[in-house]
């Protein structure tokens, strides 16, 4: 077990902490590269899967998409971005982005298509508008849909932001490949061992916030 | 956009790799099913087990992959053994939140005729409940196993990885050939596993159609 006692040192060691390289700077360069991407893949997916959703169209294309992607390897489509645009951020945010879309759409294209109609027909009944009907009826009743979805695209672009450090992305992945590349096992677990925390971490504030916002039960899509 | 000749000059390594992903994936599938068994029956001689077990696997499935391979790393080194075991956790996780939900939504008059009938817990189980959470038991494989085809990609980067190793030494050599070929491999691999699965679960549950 002298590994682990390595990795304990290693996190007594001051100089991991701060510094350009340090622990501190790069869990904040994780944080930003997953929420701008979450961001992105958020704006692009909601308007979209709601449009669809609401018109009930491209469920097809929509559910496969999901399939699809499930199938493809995070790691390829980085790699295959960094060969086809380049060596710099820019396509590793775009796989990222590419990657959390389908999650997202998935989850409110089936929320908001599987609204109960009988809420829907009531809505129509008392004289609200298609549009009404949609911000006031549609879109709260998939809400816990909508918020799961967004759950499992962070969760993925926070391990999947971990394989990007391969292609040359900052963040805390960094110390796994680069401790990797070195032999030096100790800075490779302290890695995991802060990404692992970060990522149960973010899972109990998502559980949370569902928790306190939704009062309905957070179903899944298949 | 594929360099055909080499394909056919490297042909017996991608053959070679493509066997190492299958094999893989077929050893961690086997051990994670049978490890869900046991979780089930542990959870069904201490029905209070199955929360904790529930929470304990959505925990340890937040933890991203190459995270999970690495923390493995002091107890069994840079080995495929790591990678076997890491692979197995993913799909027990998998397989066991699908099956303890499939347990949980089992129509409530056939476990009280069963009773009636004089069955005992276990006897219930081995000669009703394992043949009606068959269903829950192959959606769950579906899942695991495409997880699996692209998580055995992730064990490149400790060294094995099957097809996960083409797309590494494309990236090195900034050569685009191997890396379309491994996203073809793996998509087919993963559409191959789908295929059986179904194709089993089908033949298995026939009473559900």
């Amino acid at each position: 077990m002298g590994m682990l006692t390595d990795t304990w040192l290693w996190f007594l060691d001051g100089s991991h902490w701060t510094g350009d390289l340090g622990l501190i700077t790069r869990f904040f360069q994780h944080l930003y590269y997953v929420l701008v991407s979450l961001i992105i893949a958020f704006l692009i997916a909601q308007p979209l899967g709601v449009f669809l959703g609401y018109l009930k169209r491209g469920g097809f294309f929509i559910i496969n998409l999901f399939n699809i992607g499930q199938a493809f390897p995070s790691l390829g489509i980085i790699l295959l971005c960094i060969m086809l645009f380049g060596f710099n951020d820019i396509p590793v945010f775009i796989a990222l982005v590419a990657l959390s879309i389908p999650p997202m759409l998935t989850n409110t294209y089936v929320g908001i298509s599987h609204a109960d109609q009988t809420l829907c027909d009531a809505a129509k009944a008392m004289g609200m508008t298609p549009l009404q009907s949609l911000l006031k009826v549609r879109i709260p009743l998939a809400m816990p849909l909508i918020f799961a979805g967004v759950r499992t695209a962070l969760l993925q672009l926070i391990a999947t932001a971990v394989v990007a450090a391969y292609a040359g992305l900052d963040g805390l992945g960094r110390f796994l490949i680069d401790g990797l590349g070195q032999r030096d096992y100790p800075q490779v677990i302290a890695g995991s061992i802060v990404i692992s925390l970060l990522a149960i971490g973010c899972e109990l504030l998502m559980a949370g916030l569902a928790k306190r916002w939704l009062s309905f039960s957070t179903p899944t899509a298949g | 956009m594929i360099d055909w000749v080499w394909t056919l000059d490297n042909a017996s390594m991608i053959v070679e790799l493509t066997l190492q992903h299958l094999q893989m994936v077929v050893l961690s599938l086997a051990l994670g099913t049978v490890l869900t068994g046991l979780m089930l029956l542990l959870a069904i001689i201490w029905p209070a087990l199955s929360n904790p077990l529930m929470t304990l696997s959505s925990v340890l499935f937040t933890i991203p992959s190459l995270a999970l391979f690495i923390l493995l790393l002091p107890w069994t080194g840079l080995s495929m053994t790591t990678s076997v075991i890491g692979l197995t956790l993913y799909s027990l996780l998998i397989l066991l939140r699908n099956v303890l939900a499939g347990l949980q939504k089992l129509p409530t008059e056939i476990l009280e005729s069963a009773r009636a009938l004089g069955y005992t817990r276990f006897g219930r189980f081995i000669d009703i409940e394992i043949f009606l959470i068959l269903p829950a038991l192959f959606a769950g494989l579906r899942i695991a196993s495409v997880t699996l085809v692209g998580l055995v990609i992730v064990t490149a980067l400790i060294g094995q990885g099957g097809l996960g190793q083409l797309m590494i030494l494309g990236f090195n050599q900034n050569f685009l050939t191997p890396i379309f070929i491994s996203l073809g491999l793996s998509l087919l691999l993963s559409l191959l596993f789908d295929l059986i699965i179904t194709q089993t679960g089908y033949r298995l549950t026939g009473w559900t159609r």
